[in-house]
């Protein structure tokens, strides 16, 4: 067993930065205003840890060794393209999610110091999780996350809603993980080691008629609830709503994209290297699971007035959309990188969306979708880049959301399968029916009549996170070549091809 | 007479402790006995994991499920004052059938695997014990580093977590 530091950099800075964050925090009085923010401020120390975390992830991404793949503590993770991308998806989320953060805190007291380093813990864990190639790590980083954000969600103590959402994710999390586990052990009674590797090629080695089909299924079934709770599926999404609403703007941000994220990673890396062709097929099971997921996602989010509610409802919708994906990996070469094209794509979409909703909410100190009528007088620059981000995250040209749809469905047809077919076609029903809601807060934006003429003003900060989402959103759509071929180089894993 | 063993002796006699007190357990009406009852039963299943050579998972069932679990209720308890003084009525009227079912399903699965191995022990009991404790505390500094390294850091993040959201914050605390 051994381990090189180099290739575990971005966690080790990130455990070190943690730490000295939570230092820090001791040093800051909560109700310190953000425009007093000095460099040895929480703020600035965890904007420092994610940044050098960043950095050195993709110094990784294109070394020889890592693109071969390397495990590292004797299989417990695997330093790999897919891992190395997936890291840097999360980690240019909580960078997000910081300047989101000071913003949406400076006119509430609360442990600052604290949440900072609770943030870089949960990206530690995050980025864990989407190298884990052991049953007990993937256990362990995602429990760690999960407790993490129970509670990053409870932050405000004072606000019932944040409690209620902080139980809410709690006892549904608590569930899903138990079940979760009990499913691991099912492999674990069946190949006696927790290796995903050593656990793939006990169960290719069955003869195929004495191969014990219906406990590996029913195995796999009881994992998906621990994995599909993280990447808010249906039928295990019930949580997102109420705790997307009641917790923080930023944390809300944050479980949308860098959990989500990480959550794909695993569901991705489990089902390419454990579940192979044949050991069990699981492509009906995720087609069932898209559909529902999507549909399920779509149709609740038409009703919704608070825009993190409705956000919350088109973030299940949109972990439907990358199922499509996911259920196309095993006939669809073009499915593994269409799915992490997505994935990026939604991560500059979904945060630029929720900075705008935090810079609104901290202002008018509300989520009603009808606050943001005459945004487009009240601060013409935000109303502009969050039409972008609904344009996006619909699917719809001139956003890059268009491109990563465009992949998803491309991957599904190519496929050649009916029943892919059929999804993609419901896929596309799906998009049409998301363009309503999404629109809806455009026309707020753009032809209702405001309560009043005050503008709002974004600080300079948030003004520049965005544009910077607004203009990456745009660029992906116009120029998407280098980011398909970040993706493409990025879809592969150390064990197992798709 | 049917002779039994020295380990035979101790497994029923732990038995008896387990389902004894884990059946006062859900009849006495002093939530507070209760607990104390509840504590004893986990201690015998401990002994059960000692009388299987399980020592290090004995004396985790010790620390965490008497040490910690049982001592946190009985914490919480006496905060809640009214709650170790009054009676409650354990029985349920309406529903009293319902756990039926799953009791005889997991006593026909219990069977069955009886029935399949004839009666024989499922544990190789001749089998000479080797402490686990220092197996498994190898394991946790050579396969299992990161994983147990991870779960410390975990630890921090939960206690920084708890003491966060249980404080109470005064108007003039800098924190």
């Amino acid at each position: 067993m051994s381990f090189n530091p180099f290739y575990i950099l971005p966690e080790l800075i990130l455990t070190a930065g943690g730490i000295l964050v939570l230092l820090a925090g001791l040093s800051t009085r909560k109700w310190e205003a953000p425009g007093k923010i000095k460099p040895y401020s929480p703020e600035a120390l965890a904007l420092l840890t994610l940044t050098g975390a960043l950095a050195s992830s993709l110094a990784l991404l294109w070394r020889p060794e890592v693109v071969k793949g390397v495990s590292q503590f004797g299989d417990m993770i695997a330093v790999d393209p897919m891992a190395v991308f997936f890291k840097i998806v999360v980690l240019a989320c909580s960078i997000f999610v910081v300047f989101l953060a000071a913003d949406y805190f400076q006119g509430i007291r609360v442990h600052r110091g604290e949440f900072y380093a609770l943030l870089i813990f949960a990206t530690l864990a995050a980025s864990f999780l989407s190298a884990a190639t052991d049953l007990i790590m993937i256990y362990l980083s995602l429990e760690f996350l999960s407790i993490t954000s129970y509670v990053l969600v409870g932050w405000l103590k004072q606000d019932p809603r944040s409690n209620e959402a902080s139980v809410k994710y709690f006892l549904y999390g608590a569930v899903a993980a138990a079940v979760m586990v009990y499913g691991m052990s099912i492999f674990y009674g069946l190949a006696a080691t927790t290796d995903i590797a050593a656990i793939h090629s006990k169960l290719v080695s069955y003869p195929p008629d004495g191969s014990p089909t219906h406990i590996i299924f029913l195995g796999l079934l009881m994992m998906m609830v621990g994995f599909g709770f993280k990447i808010s599926m249906a039928p295990f999404h019930q949580w997102a709503p109420d705790t997307y609403e009641g917790a923080p703007t930023p944390v809300t941000a944050f479980l949308s994209v860098a959990s989500k994220a990480a959550g794909f990673a695993v569901v991705l890396r489990v089902l390419v290297s454990v579940f192979t062709p044949g050991v069990v097929d699981w492509t009906p099971m995720i087609v069932a699971l898209s559909g529902l997921t999507m549909t399920v996602g779509n149709l609740t989010a038409l009703p919704q007035c608070n825009i993190k509610r409705m956000l919350a409802y088109s973030s299940i919708a949109q972990a439907g959309y990358l199922l499509l994906g996911v259920a196309a990996l095993r006939l669809s070469p073009l499915a593994l990188p269409a799915v992490m094209l997505y994935l990026f794509i939604y991560l500059f979409m979904n945060m630029g969306a929720f900075a705008v909703v935090t810079m609104v909410s901290a202002r008018l100190n509300s989520d009603d979708i009808r606050e943001y009528s005459g945004l487009a007088k009240r601060s013409p620059a935000s109303a502009v880049a969050m039409a972008i981000f609904m344009l996006s995250l619909a699917g719809i040209p001139p956003a890059a959301g268009f491109v990563g749809k465009f992949y998803l469905f491309a991957a599904a047809l190519q496929s050649g399968d009916k029943t892919l077919l059929y999804l993609a076609i419901l896929a596309i029903a799906n998009t049409v029916i998301s363009v309503y809601y999404y629109m809806n807060v455009v026309r707020y934006m753009y032809f209702a009549k405001p309560k009043s003429d005050t503008p709002l003003k974004p600080s300079f900060a948030m003004n520049m996170v965005v544009g910077f989402a607004a203009a990456a959103t745009i660029i992906m759509l116009i120029s998407p070549e280098p980011f398909i071929q970040m993706a493409k180089h990025s879809a592969a894993l150390l064990t197992g091809t798709p | 007479m049917p002779t039994i063993t020295l380990q035979q002796f101790m497994f029923g006699a732990i038995a008896l402790v387990i389902l004894g007190s884990a059946i006062l357990v859900a009849t006495l009406r002093n939530i507070f006995h209760c607990l104390l009852f509840l504590a004893l039963s986990f201690l015998g299943v401990a002994g059960v994991y000692l009388l299987l050579s399980a020592d290090f998972l004995a004396a985790v069932q010790v620390l965490v499920y008497i040490g910690a679990i049982t001592v946190l209720m009985m914490f919480a308890l006496m905060m809640t004052h009214r709650v170790m003084t009054t009676d409650i009525s354990q029985s349920l009227t309406q529903w009293w059938l319902a756990p039926l079912p799953i009791a005889l399903g997991i006593f026909a699965v219990l069977f069955r695997v009886y029935v399949r191995h004839g009666g024989q022990a499922l544990v190789d009991t001749k089998h000479h014990a080797v402490p686990t404790t220092g197996i498994i505390g190898q394991a946790l500094l050579t396969r299992y580093m990161l994983p147990f390294e991870l779960a410390s850091i975990l630890l921090l993040v939960a206690m920084v977590g708890a003491i966060i959201l249980a404080k109470e914050d005064k108007s003039d605390d800098p924190a």
